[in-house]
């Protein structure tokens, strides 16, 4: 057996046993790829409480969105509402930590909790005209242009993993929030799901 | 499958949400007072309407949070949905 280290063990890809370039060049048709290594930051605090929203706003360079369903960017961090007392920071690897700190001593004082979840999360992209039906397969959002718009974001479900969706763009380009564990699972689904769609240009 | 209205993020499809049982239960201040009838009627007695009953649900998929809504047991129609400490407003009839 090996000695056991002191340092953390570097943080690896969630999705390397999956080979989502196997789905082609035409990524204009479907595209899929995991942009791993960001840093994921729970916060939780009441919306009504001006400490608690001043706290975060001044870290964070930008008020937290309280209307349901809507994210926002600022700089390098993408702020994604959860609940009317929750949100998510994703934040690159290397500024998690530092961000973390920041907020705890915003909040210092203030009813509220900062939870570094990176370690049990990854990120999949996944873009192209077909994009809507390959999530669809295994989400019940309603993702029609007309209802799921850039901007917004949801908590829901794909294949039966729990994720949190948003959409960057109108192409369209969605990102997902997956669960680590059951990445290998949500992988290969996501390649069955894929196969239709291959051979369409 | 049944479209329920998460007071926070919206009409969702019901394989997001889990059901929590009659609502409005209020657990006894005083437990030790209570003899093992009234207990007992607090921990396992339950309406069974036949009609309109307020029950619990929790966006478990989604926001996570507690909710109650108003639904008709035989046709599992919703009639209202609203927050935790509040009450479904009464149909003026
Ligand atoms: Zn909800």
């Amino acid at each position: 057996m090996s000695k056991p280290t002191s340092t953390a063990p570097a943080m690896t890809s969630a999705f390397t046993e999956i080979d989502f370039s196997q789905l082609g060049t035409r990524k204009h048709v479907l595209s899929i790829e995991e942009l791993a290594f960001f840093g994921h930051l729970n916060i939780r605090g009441a919306s009504d409480n001006s400490k608690f929203m001043h706290g975060v706003e001044n870290t964070l360079g930008v008020a937290l969105p309280t209307q349901a369903n809507t994210f926002l960017n600022v700089g390098s961090n993408t702020v994604l509402w959860l609940g009317p007392n929750e949100w998510l920071v994703i934040t690159p690897l290397a500024e998690a930590k530092q961000l973390e700190q920041g907020l705890r001593t915003a909040l210092s004082g203030v009813f509220s909790s900062v939870n570094e979840v990176s370690g049990g999360n990854s990120v999949l992209e996944v873009a192209g005209d077909k994009a809507r039906d390959l999530l669809l397969k295994g989400c019940p959002l309603d993702l029609h242009s007309s209802v799921f718009k850039t901007g917004q974001c949801a908590q829901s479900v794909l294949a039966k993993t729990s994720m949190t969706l948003w959409q960057t763009e109108d192409a369209p380009v969605f990102r997902l929030v997956v669960r680590r564990s059951f990445a290998d699972y949500l992988g290969h689904w996501l390649l069955d799901a894929a196969r239709e769609f291959q051979d369409l240009t | 499958m049944l479209l329920i209205e998460c007071p926070y993020c919206g009409t969702r499809d019901e394989s997001e949400f889990t059901y929590g049982g009659e609502a409005h239960i209020v657990r006894p201040l005083d437990p030790d007072a209570l003899n093992d009838v009234e207990w007992a009627d607090y921990l396992f007695f339950r309406k069974n309407s036949k009609g309109i009953l307020q029950e619990q649900w929790n966006h478990s998929a989604g926001c996570r949070r507690w909710f109650c809504a108003e639904r008709d047991t035989v046709t599992y129609k919703f009639k209202s949905f609203y927050k935790v400490g509040e009450r479904p407003v009464e149909d003026e009839a």
